[in-house]
């Protein structure tokens, strides 16, 4: 019965911390997901009626673990050296969608560098990374 | 000098236990939006439930390991630190199986990828010692003069 009670105890003074944290601590984070400017959704991608080119700017050794079909590697290191592959296949227009891994930078990286360093348009980054296109695309 | 290493035994695995918890706990609590963000990236629960974790689990944390530092309280704080280790465990498989690369956001923010068998291992570690001293709470409790710490059952 004690240690029922303890149990009960140490939840009720965890839900007083965590109230006081929200109250008063950190800002909280929103509600609702907010989806950052240039960042695109995986069901969004899906919906478009052309097949966007895929960059996979993860390292190579979890790109060969997996990827997208058809996507380029370039990760933010060896952009310079690997971003010919992409010029190769990109025609003026189409859309490009960018990933690494659920929680990562080099993505929005990458995607910042190929619209500012090679003008290329309609460069997304897509939200939720390589996690989002495998679940989204598993049956 | 045998009473005294007792009695430092019978202390310490609370207090080091209780460390890493609090350790966590503090790097939770500091930045809720990071957190949320790891628990999301697990893809087990819905951004609501996410939202209550990204409260909750580090004021567990912290009032558990609170729990593990009065003797009195010792079993329900190891209890609730076990318990806490069973989910964490149990989350850390189900994005391992599923091939998910990730923050696991154990203390805190941080972007490298999750090494899955070394955050395991440590969650294993760390629930045998919750696990011990939920279940031979007396080991841990301050030595009597009727004998040495360690030999109470």
């Amino acid at each position: 019965m004690k240690l029922a009670l303890q149990l009960v105890g140490v939840f009720g003074f965890a839900v007083l911390v965590a109230g006081g944290n929200f109250l008063w601590g950190p800002e909280p984070p929103p509600w609702r997901a907010v989806l950052p400017s240039g960042h695109v959704e995986i069901e969004t991608v899906m919906g478009w009626s052309e097949e966007p080119l895929w960059v996979d700017a993860r390292e190579p050794t979890a790109f060969n673990r997996g990827h997208v079909p058809g996507a380029v590697n370039l990760e933010p290191a060896d952009l310079d050296a690997n971003v010919g592959e992409l010029i190769a296949q990109w025609t003026p227009g189409r859309a490009i969608v960018v990933y690494c891994s659920a929680e990562c930078d080099a993505a929005a990286e990458v995607a910042g560098r190929l619209r500012n360093e090679f003008a290329m348009e309609q460069v997304w980054v897509l939200s939720g990374g390589w996690s989002a296109w495998k679940s989204a695309s598993q049956p | 000098m045998e009473k005294r290493l007792a009695t430092v035994g019978s202390w310490l695995p609370p207090v080091v236990l209780a460390a890493v918890f609090l350790w966590a706990a503090f790097g939770k609590l500091a930045d809720p939006s990071d957190l949320l963000e790891a628990i999301l990236g697990y893809q087990l629960v819905p951004r609501p439930w996410a939202y209550l974790g990204a409260y909750l689990l580090p004021s567990l944390e912290l009032s558990a390991a609170l729990a593990l530092l009065l003797p009195g309280w010792r079993r329900a704080g190891a209890l609730w630190i076990a318990a806490l280790l069973v989910v964490f465990c149990g989350a850390l498989i189900a994005a391992w199986v599923r091939g998910i690369d990730l923050a696991c956001g154990c203390f805190g923010g941080g972007d490298s990828p999750t090494e899955y068998p070394l955050a395991l291992l440590r969650n294993a570690a760390l629930l045998a010692l919750a696990a011990w001293m939920a279940w031979r709470p007396r080991l841990f409790r301050p030595s009597r003069s009727d004998g040495p710490a360690l030999s109470a059952g």
